[in-house]
């Protein structure tokens, strides 16, 4: 199966899956992207930054973990499913 | 959620805010570098040798845009991201980003140039510094964004000033055409904003700079096989020699400073929205005023003066309060 965008998967992966965690989706890439030295954790939080700022998804929690260290869950908006058509 | 959370939350949103304006600062600054070395080098064999008037600025735009592409890449392998080229260029969103890089790139450089030709370099420049508030009034109009007075004010000053930097008094009626090429100037103007409107859209899926690597891409492969063929043999002419003059080569290097300056643009526009990134990157004027006094005796006159100081006046209410940004789009 040939691969999408890292950034198009991470908008698929907050469709899919409702609430799912920065952490999460970080660990899901890591599997899936193996060669991509792009997918850590700032990278995955610079694409989350603007995937919110520009309101294709939306924070539904927020928590600490232990280290201290924010741990967001994330849902897409209705906007962000409009645009779910681009990524098949 | 607990207030240390929520103040965690705040400091990295406006952590990003802030990272997008200081991107949006950065392209007018490298955008004015950029324009003036270009100015210097279009001064040298084999762009001055009169064999076409607009060829050699179109040859020299195909080189930088070309060159400007590779060091992207070379960036995106760096950064581990050049697979994302491949896996992007099949989606529709791509397809949007070369639409716009031809709109903005080849569309509208040509449209710049030949309104120069027709009509002069003060009202071209006018015109074309326009190009903001017609990117804010599409993207409010196709984003939805949010764009406050105060921005709208700033980006009015900040062209207004552009508009006195770049004025010179017409020379009478030196240009019978002239019509013709306040048309093609607007040509140019409108082209740049759609280029950022749909290439924003576009950036709402694709990384920013995937996005960058392919418009330059894209303009380069244009020129080279659309552009120059229209101009004839002479602009292939101009082209081969330019690399056996240091001329082509200057340009490779210069080609670095503005695709850094098109990378922290388009990072820009995906992180602080089409209007304040474009108000921002009309700063040009400012700049390449400050390099052309540095690097090329560029004489400051009282108008100058007037032009940079309104422009700095329009980028302060431009930037606004980061705080503002956390969330870009209205709906």
């Amino acid at each position: 199966m040939s691969q999408i965008p890292v950034k198009f998967r991470i908008v698929q992966v907050i469709s899919q899956i409702e609430g799912v965690s920065n952490q999460q989706i970080l660990g899901m890439l890591k599997i899936e992207y193996p060669l991509d030295r792009s997918v850590h954790e700032k990278g995955v939080e610079d694409y989350l930054l603007t995937l919110k700022a520009v309101g294709l998804i939306e924070l539904t929690n927020v928590t600490l973990n232990n280290k201290g260290k924010l741990k967001q869950y994330y849902k897409i908006t209705d906007y962000g499913a409009s645009r779910m058509k681009y990524i098949s | 959620m607990d207030q240390k959370i929520q103040l965690l939350l705040q400091k990295r949103d406006l952590a990003f805010a802030k990272k997008g304006i200081g991107s949006g600062l950065f392209t007018g600054a490298a955008w004015g570098l950029d324009g003036v070395l270009m100015g210097m080098v279009l001064g040298l064999a084999p762009f001055t040798n009169n064999m076409s008037i607009f060829a050699a600025p179109l040859v020299g735009a195909c080189i930088h845009d070309g060159f400007a592409a590779l060091w992207l890449f070379i960036h995106n392998v760096i950064n581990g991201k050049w697979r994302d080229y491949a896996r992007t260029m099949k989606t529709r969103p791509a397809n949007m980003i070369m639409l716009a890089a031809i709109l903005g790139g080849p569309i509208g450089m040509s449209g710049n140039l030949l309104g120069i030709y027709f009509a002069g370099a003060s009202y071209t420049a006018a015109i074309t510094a326009a190009y903001p508030a017609i990117g804010a009034i599409l993207g409010s109009i196709f984003l939805k964004e949010k764009v406050s007075p105060r921005v709208w004010a700033g980006i009015v000053l900040a062209i207004i000033g552009s508009f006195i930097v770049g004025f010179v008094p017409p020379e009478g009626s030196a240009y019978p055409h002239f019509y013709l090429g306040i048309g093609l100037a607007a040509v140019a103007a409108i082209g740049w904003a759609i280029e950022g409107v749909m290439s924003t859209y576009g950036m709402d899926l694709v990384d920013s700079d995937i996005a960058i690597g392919i418009r330059e891409a894209t303009s380069f492969f244009v020129y080279v096989f659309a552009i120059l063929p229209l101009l004839g043999g002479v602009a292939y002419q101009i082209l081969f020699e330019s690399f056996t003059t240091p001329s082509g080569w200057y340009i490779a290097v210069i080609g670095l400073v503005g695709g850094t300056s098109f990378l922290s643009w388009y990072r820009a526009m995906n992180m602080t929205g089409v209007g304040r990134a474009m108000g921002l990157n009309v700063t040009f004027a400012l700049w390449s005023v400050f390099f052309g006094w540095l690097l090329n005796n560029l004489q400051i006159t009282s108008n100058l003066i007037i032009g940079v100081v309104i422009i700095s006046l329009g980028t302060i209410l431009t930037i606004g309060n980061p705080k503002d940004l956390v969330n870009l789009r209205s709906r």
